[in-house]
């Protein structure tokens, strides 16, 4: 492939990378016009963009890739830029949006085209998100795939979908207010919102400014990404969704946020420095801190603050989990943890626990997209995705049993699971870093975490099935004091049992477990890989 | 001058709040979410204003420009919260039909 590193073709990846899958929201309805079905050219769309995200991995590519449509430049135009930190999470998102699409839900069986066409619109919203070098599309991209999403997880148009949807719509809206307002303070403060040149002018501006800046600008991104205290809305968000849509938004979409978290915190405010010393959760070093210099005390003040979500996050996520009678909202309290562990190896600062970091990001996406897909199948089989419910279902199908049992493997960090190397070195590198609560409390979720899922795999080897053993379509009640009126399942639905689909559907499953193995055979290689992020984020701060 | 938005801008965002974490009707919810998003609206507008400034067309003004992208990063947080407020009352029309009520009480099915 010799010249591929320079041609024409790389030059414009990054617009590429949005562009395609924008072109086939309307293509796709052209293409069904004229006779080709929509699955198949949403798969056939999806695999060219899973093709290209694959592509800055071609040997000779030099990194960053920088792409300005229009030719006005960063300053004036628009910039998209693809860094090593682009180029890592690009597969991610590609691949879990692929995988989720073939999984697909038994509604995008019957509306395919407005299914796939919303799929795309946050694919391109989740690629563009990891692209953009500036923070008015940031803005624009977040919000495109804000608003794919909620019309997904009301796809179904039931009672809960709709309740998700609405509460999830919500809270995103405003996150998308917080994060306007932060950029309200960044444009206040530099007069421009693209990423380079703001930095540069922040690093001068009052540490007001600053630190305002950067605590709306988390705090929107929280409230998206569901970290405590902005959680409530999560796992009510995902319980009614279709498990599809549920695995799009733990997987592409939070990979997403933090691909566009960590932009904005290297990027723009600098990074959080090394700790010195062991001041575990309060932090309180004092010194200088590279480009902020004076702020040096704000910041240490936001690590404080930082360490106190994630642990906060991980504690109440699994405490909640416990508690849950529902798979998906048993897994969405779950995630709410799996964001805590993260930014715990984000705030601990350092390449090796950013690394950690990075590496645990890329792993959640896919065994939580598998777990997913595993809830979506036994709510296929059973109508419903009540623990209880699952009794016997893993007798029945035991290799839908040994795919929940590797996942849960993988989210407790248990080997041979992909989780299990990338919580270690999160743990280890956590406690180097002098984050010792933060590891504390990643090593300690372990421990929590066991329980719920291990209630699950045993619940569905036990032999019979549950006694209401006729599955109910799409168990719109599940508390029988508030009916839903009949007129809810719209008419034609599709039959029960489509046996066609459970092929694709037993593929995508197999392939989020493949990756998992795959993830800690070859987790050297990943790690090494989000190392070099790592070091190049960290050496990006001057 | 200033002082007047700002007021206004921090008013207009403590009314919004206020209701987003007090109204129990999903309408009401919407209606504050959208005052919400007016007073941003109005802090972005400010945040691009210069006292005697000029349009930025090239060659049609002696004094200073104003950046024209504070009204543009406006006028798209318009299109998108129109968008998301089309979204939600499709929502809440959705639920009233399979629900029989728009208050949050009578919606809501799961708690915790």
């Amino acid at each position: 492939m010799a010249g591929l590193g320079d041609s024409l073709l790389m030059q414009q990846l990054p617009s590429l990378l949005v562009a395609v899958p924008l072109s086939f929201v309307p293509l796709l309805y052209f293409l069904e016009k004229v006779g080709v079905p929509a699955r198949g050219a949403a798969l056939a769309g999806m695999g060219l963009c899973l093709l290209l995200s694959f592509l800055p991995w071609v040997e000779g590519t030099e990194l960053p890739i920088s792409a300005s449509p229009g030719g006005w430049g960063g300053l004036l135009g628009i910039e998209l830029l693809l860094d090593g930190r682009a180029r890592l999470f690009l597969p991610v998102i590609s691949a879990g949006v692929f995988v989720s699409a073939l999984f697909g839900t038994r509604w995008s069986q019957r509306w395919p085209l407005s299914f796939y066409t919303l799929v795309f619109l946050l694919f391109t919203g989740a690629n563009g998100l990891l692209l953009t070098n500036d923070l008015f599309n940031a803005f624009v991209f977040v919000e495109i795939a804000g608003i794919a999403t909620h019309a997904l997880v009301a796809f179904r148009g039931d009672g809960d979908g709709l309740e998700s949807a609405f509460k999830y719509l919500m809270a995103a809206a405003v996150g998308g207010i917080l994060i306007l307002w932060g950029i309200v303070l960044v444009f206040t403060a530099t007069g421009t919102l693209w990423i380079p040149l703001a930095a540069e002018r922040l690093a001068d501006a009052p540490p007001v400014f600053v630190a305002g800046a950067a605590v709306l600008l988390a705090s929107g991104i929280a409230l998206k990404g569901g970290l405590v205290p902005m959680h409530a809305w999560k796992a009510d968000g995902l319980a009614g969704a279709p498990s599809a849509v549920a695995a799009l938004l733990s997987g592409p979409i939070l990979t997403a946020l933090f691909g566009f978290g960590l932009r904005i915190l290297y990027g723009l405010f600098g990074g959080f420095p090394v700790m010195e010393g062991a001041s575990a959760v309060t932090g309180g070093v004092e010194g200088s801190f590279g480009v902020l210099g004076s702020a040096g005390e704000v910041r240490e003040l936001l690590r404080g603050m930082v360490f106190v979500v994630a642990v906060s996050s991980i504690v109440a996520g699994h405490v909640m989990a416990l508690a849950q009678s529902r798979m998906k909202r048993m897994l969405a309290y779950s995630s709410i943890a799996h964001m805590g562990y993260i930014v715990v190896g984000v705030g601990a600062g350092g390449e090796a626990a950013l690394a950690a970091a990075l590496t645990h990001a890329i792993t959640h996406a896919f065994m939580k997209v598998g777990w997913f897909f595993v809830c979506g199948e036994l709510r296929r089989t059973r109508g419903t995705d009540r623990i209880a419910a699952a009794r016997g279902a893993f007798r029945e199908a035991p290799w839908l049993g040994g795919a929940a049992i590797l996942f849960s493997m993988s989210l407790v960090g248990i080997p041979p699971a992909a989780g299990f190397g990338s919580k270690w070195v999160l743990v280890l590198e956590s406690a180097n870093a002098g984050a010792w609560g933060g590891a504390v409390a990643i090593a300690a979720g372990g421990a929590l975490a066991l329980p719920y899922y291990l209630r699950i795999v045993v619940r569905g080897f036990e032999p019979g099935r549950p006694r209401a053993a006729t599955p109910v379509p799409w168990d719109s009640s599940e508390s029988p004091s508030c009916p839903e009126p009949a007129a809810e399942l719209p008419e034609g639905a599709p039959p029960h049992d489509t046996t066609g689909a459970l092929g694709v559907r037993a593929v995508a499953i197999l392939v989020c477990a493949a990756l998992i193995l795959g993830g800690f055979a070859g987790y050297g290689l990943l790690f090494s890989e989000a190392f070099s992020v790592a070091t190049e984020l960290v050496g990006s701060v001057l | 001058m200033g002082a007047i938005i700002m007021t206004t801008v921090l008013g207009l965002t403590g009314i919004a709040i206020y209701g987003l974490l007090t109204r129990r009707h999903l309408i009401r919810l919407v209606i504050c979410f959208n005052v919400l998003e007016i007073a941003v609206l109005l802090a972005i507008v400010y945040a691009g204003f210069v006292e005697g400034g000029q349009a930025p067309i090239v060659g049609g003004a002696e004094a200073a420009y104003v950046s024209a992208l504070p009204h543009a990063v406006a006028l798209t947080a318009i299109v998108i919260a129109a968008s998301s407020t089309a979204l939600m009352l499709a929502y809440v029309v959705r639920i009233y039909r399979t629900r029989g009520s728009v208050r949050i009480e009578r919606v809501r099915r799961w708690r915790g």
